[in-house]
């Protein structure tokens, strides 16, 4: 029994089990199926690309004008925004302050324009009167100089009759004091003439001063004035407004954070997504077999079934370094692409910008 | 005289049983031996076959899978661009340093996977569901020498290159040769995983379209992209291959097994010579009685045949039985029994004992009267 | 019974009753041991008629053992006429000798050579298995045979088991299954006892021998003598002497 058992049973057993261990641990494929359908292109001839979705628009990084704290958020992701709308606000308290002091300088340089103003109107009058004067001392003088021509006259005639002996030399030694007298109040007359002319011209020169004095504030006020309109143009740019139409696709600011002129992220995109485009990236090596108007499909990204048509728009004519899309914007591969850029309306299913899609370019 | 053959080889158990166990013993060595260096080798390849893709493209310098030669993120379009290929997903495979919660370093194979596919996934998973793998910081850990990292539960966590990975899974995945834990996470977490490269990405899985054959697929990749493409096996052999050339293991346990293969096969000849001889003067009785020299040859041909596969049949079972409870090869014995095996000591075992046995027959078949008469 | 064609009988002479059963004439036989020719036989003539017992006795290395291998048709002679029941042996190829053998020729070892693993009834239906004849029916024949030497309370009995003159029944009974018309036997009784040997040779007399068949023992055991009707002595592969048996026992 034991010798049959070890001839017969034994031998086939080990056999079998030796076949049953050969055909059980016998290398199977391991291979897992893909959870999801890996992008797949019905163009036999093709070439492969990498997209990202953006606004037709292309995307706007509505960025400050100047750096500073932001204050209020007049908007919020998918709101539909117009031309002009307002976006954020930058903290305009100081430019407010500032706005106010130039308003008061203006004010000022105004009090200084009609002061001078007043100045002005003084030395005319000023002039005026001394002309008065003026006026009335040569009405003296010609009336004294009437009297000494008269008095002279008496001289000559009386020296005559004298010479003639017709009067007595006391007749003619008074009608010479007479003479005389006239002369001096003549000279007399003529001296305060010449004061009056002095004084009006002195008042002359007063008004010019007074007038210079005027335009010089009217010129202050004009510099105030303008420097208060570039007060108020920069405090308009503290409110940030969309610069056209579309949707707000990000944003990436909060009231109270403080943006700088160049924020790493935009504070807030827009974007007009009535139309999107594809910016596809093609390998440099491929560029050759890009024509215009090459037919596309470009599917999600992780999600090979949701595919859509698209429809070529232009390609960009500048060869570009490619960016790694792996969240990591550092240029690290030394690979230039071709961008061609493809238009799609949105389809069915969503489709967000700054979506990856992988695209099929016909080559055939 | 078939009978009288097998009752001649069993009547003598002691005989009988050091044939067949001589037999058994150098087969079982045979098996054991060849087992361990088909699953050494075998083990080498392993990293391919658990990632498992129809096409594998590699730069082309790659000597084995367990190398980092990167591609550019560019390749992986131009691939997808050859005519015949159904799709591409890139892959990454790297070694890199876990720190364990205790401190301690721990190195791992990190696979990177394309997160949206999924393609090169474990091949099953023990805990946890594969869709968890695009959860932040997820990854799976392969059973096999996971304990290496401290046998880690769903939910723990450790440090990868100073940034957090958290357990969502245990997947089933076989030993490799490097025998370090398996660490499966997405593509674009991975190469954070490990100090920066240049080159982000070292493999591009694929596959062919329906119509298009492999190989053809495999000849337009490399001719249109430059680059090297293999199918499984080809990458399978490649890395075997290298092992093979750049290894111990051809020549320590080749020789081993050379060795047993040798002296098994002498020690079989020799037992079955012996017994051969042994029973000549019985066989010389027969052939003075009248058996013609077919049936003599025929008789102790039946014998050792019957030996060769009793000895065969339990030593091939010692030798799988050694595996199995070596772990099935799944533990830390690489057990490998390919058929080849099988058959190649199937063949060799019944040639020594059919040739060893023919060879003491023939003084008998001259039949000299010293041995008829004299024994 | 099987009896196969090549034992015909080609001479009138050989095939009568009472003819010759062996008739070697000028049967020369020599071994090459490389250059050097050892002869063995030398010009042997030797005739052993049907229902006799002959025995050849000589000194060890006289030639017996050959002889008899000749007269079985194991060994090839170099020349000489070898005829055993009409049959040319010597001009028999070889697969018609190891027929001839196993239709003609029943043999007798000294060390018995029965197969230690097969019991006494299947050692003994080997030759009918030889030839040919079903398990069943030769074993049935094998016990019969066994019964006549007497053998049939051993029937099951492994050949270790028995002792030295049993084994040799069991070795006459398988000499004889076959009903060969000539018995070989290289010294029957050199490993038994005397008084067994005598037994044993009793039994050649009794149960083997019969009218159509002829015995040739090879021994040198005088012991034995008595029971051979002829004693043919060789001596440096010749045959010096053959002469009837004075001493036979009737």
């Amino acid at each position: 029994m034991i010798k049959k058992a070890l001839s017969i049973f034994l031998p086939i057993l080990g056999l079998s089990f030796a076949i049953w261990w050969v055909i059980t641990t016998a290398r199977q494929p391991m291979a897992a199926p893909p959870v999801s359908p890996p992008a797949e292109s019905r163009f036999d001839r093709r070439i492969a690309g990498a997209g990202i979705v953006e606004a037709a628009t292309r995307n706007i990084n509505v960025a400050p004008p100047l750096p500073g704290l932001v204050t209020a958020v007049f908007v919020r992701e998918n709101d539909l925004v117009r031309a002009g709308d307002r976006l954020y606000q930058i903290d305009d308290r100081e430019q407010r302050a500032r706005l106010a002091s130039a308003d008061a300088s203006i004010a000022r340089a105004e009090a200084s324009v009609a002061t001078a103003r007043a100045d002005v109107a003084n030395a005319q009058e000023a002039i005026r009167a001394a002309q008065a004067n003026l006026k009335s001392a040569r009405a003296n003088v010609a009336a004294l100089e009437a009297q000494l021509a008269d008095a002279e006259q008496i001289v000559t005639r009386n020296e005559r009759l004298f010479a003639a002996g017709d009067i007595a030399e006391r007749a003619l030694i008074s009608s010479r004091a007479a003479r005389d007298a006239a002369q001096a109040r003549v000279a007399q007359a003529q001296a305060q003439a010449q004061a009056a002319q002095a004084q009006a011209t002195q008042a002359e020169a007063q008004a010019r001063t007074a007038e210079a004095r005027l335009q010089e504030a009217e010129a202050q006020v004009g510099v105030l004035r303008a420097q208060r309109a570039e007060l108020a143009v920069t405090l308009s740019r503290l409110t940030v407004t969309a610069p056209q139409g579309g949707k707000v696709l990000q944003v990436n600011t909060r009231v109270g954070e403080t943006l700088s002129m160049t924020p790493a992220t935009p504070p807030v995109l827009l974007g007009d997504t009535e139309y999107l485009q594809l910016r596809v990236d093609v390998d440099e090596i491929n560029a050759p077999r890009i024509k215009p108007n090459l037919k596309a499909t470009a599917s999600l990204k992780g999600d090979a079934t949701k595919t859509v048509e698209l429809e070529f728009a232009r390609i960009d004519p500048y060869i570009l370094p490619k960016r790694s899309l792996t969240g990591d914007n550092a240029e690290r591969v030394d690979v230039r692409v071709l961008q061609v850029i493809y238009r799609f309306s949105p389809p069915a299913f969503p489709v967000y910008v700054g979506q990856q899609m992988d695209v099929f370019i016909d080559a055939e | 005289m078939w009978r009288i053959g097998l009752k001649m080889l069993m009547g003598d158990r002691a005989k009988y049983l050091t044939l067949v166990g001589g037999v058994s013993v150098v087969v079982f060595l045979f098996i054991q031996q060849g087992s361990v260096f088909c699953g050494l080798i075998g083990r080498t390849a392993k990293p391919v076959e658990a990632i498992g893709a129809p096409i594998w493209v590699v730069d082309r310098n790659l000597q084995v899978v367990d190398e980092f030669k990167g591609l550019l993120d560019t390749d992986l379009l131009r691939v997808r661009s050859v005519e015949g290929v159904k799709w591409a997903v890139p892959l990454f495979i790297r070694q890199a340093q876990v720190r364990l919660p205790s401190g301690k370093f721990q190195a791992v194979r990190l696979v990177g996977i394309d997160g949206a596919t999924l393609v090169g996934r474990p091949p099953r998973l023990l805990e946890g569901r594969i869709e968890d793998l695009n959860a932040p910081d997820a990854v799976i850990v392969g059973r096999a020498e996971m304990e290496r990292l401290g046998s880690p539960q769903i939910g723990d966590t450790f440090e990868i290159n100073d940034r957090r990975a958290r357990v969502v899974g245990i997947a089933d995945v076989p030993r490799d040769f490097l025998s370090n834990p398996y660490l499966y996470t997405t593509f674009e977490r991975a190469v954070q995983y490990v100090p920066r490269e240049r080159k982000l990405m070292n493999y591009i899985l694929a596959a062919p379209k329906e119509g298009y054959a492999a190989q053809q697929v495999i000849a337009d990749i490399e001719r249109v992209t430059g680059l090297a493409a293999y199918d499984e096996d080809g990458m399978r052999w490649l890395t075997m291959n290298y092992y093979l050339r750049n290894t111990g293991i051809p020549v320590n346990i080749g020789i081993s097994v050379a060795l047993v293969f040798l002296v098994g096969m002498a020690i079989i000849g020799q037992t079955f010579y012996a017994f051969a001889l042994q029973n000549e003067k019985y066989f010389g009785a027969l052939k003075a009685m009248g058996a013609g020299s077919l049936t003599l040859v025929g008789m102790i041909m039946l014998q050792s045949v019957i030996i060769g596969l009793i000895g065969y049949g339990i030593g091939v079972g010692g030798g799988a039985l050694i595996g199995y409870l070596g772990g099935q090869g799944k533990g830390k014995l690489a057990f490998y029994t390919p058929y080849q095996l099988l058959v190649i000591s199937f063949i060799a075992t019944m040639l020594i004992c059919v040739l060893s046995s023919l060879l003491s027959i023939q003084r008998v078949l001259r039949l000299e009267p010293a041995v008829v008469f004299r024994g | 019974m099987v009896k196969p064609s090549l034992a015909v009988a080609t001479s009138p002479a050989a095939a009568a009753p009472g003819g010759l059963a062996v008739s070697l004439q000028g049967v020369n036989k020599s071994f090459g041991m490389g250059n050097t020719y050892l002869p063995v036989l030398k010009d042997i003539n030797l005739d052993v008629r049907r229902g006799e017992l002959m025995l050849l006795v000589g000194p060890s290395g006289c030639g017996k053992t050959t002889l008899l291998s000749v007269m079985a048709g194991i060994l090839d002679v170099d020349n000489g006429v070898v005829d055993v029941f009409g049959a040319r042996v010597d001009k028999l190829s070889q697969s018609k000798k190891t027929r001839f053998r196993q239709a003609n020729i029943g043999f007798i070892f000294q060390q018995f050579n029965l197969i230690p693993t097969l019991t006494a009834t299947e050692n003994v239906a080997v030759p009918l298995i030889i030839a040919g004849q079903p398990y069943r029916a030769a074993l049935e024949r094998a016990r019969h045979y066994l019964s006549l030497v007497g053998l049939g309370e051993r029937l099951e009995h492994f050949p270790p088991q028995l002792s030295g003159g049993q084994q040799q029944r069991v070795a006459i009974a398988r000499a004889l299954v076959a009903e060969p018309r000539l018995v070989v036997c290289d010294e029957p009784t050199a490993a038994l006892d005397s008084s067994t040997g005598q037994l044993v040779m009793e039994m050649f007399r009794n149960v083997a021998l019969s009218a159509e068949r002829a015995i040739v023992v090879v021994t040198h055991d005088n012991r034995i003598f008595s029971y051979g009707d002829r004693i043919a002595e060789m001596l440096d592969g010749r045959i010096v002497d053959i002469h009837d048996n004075p001493d036979r026992v009737k």
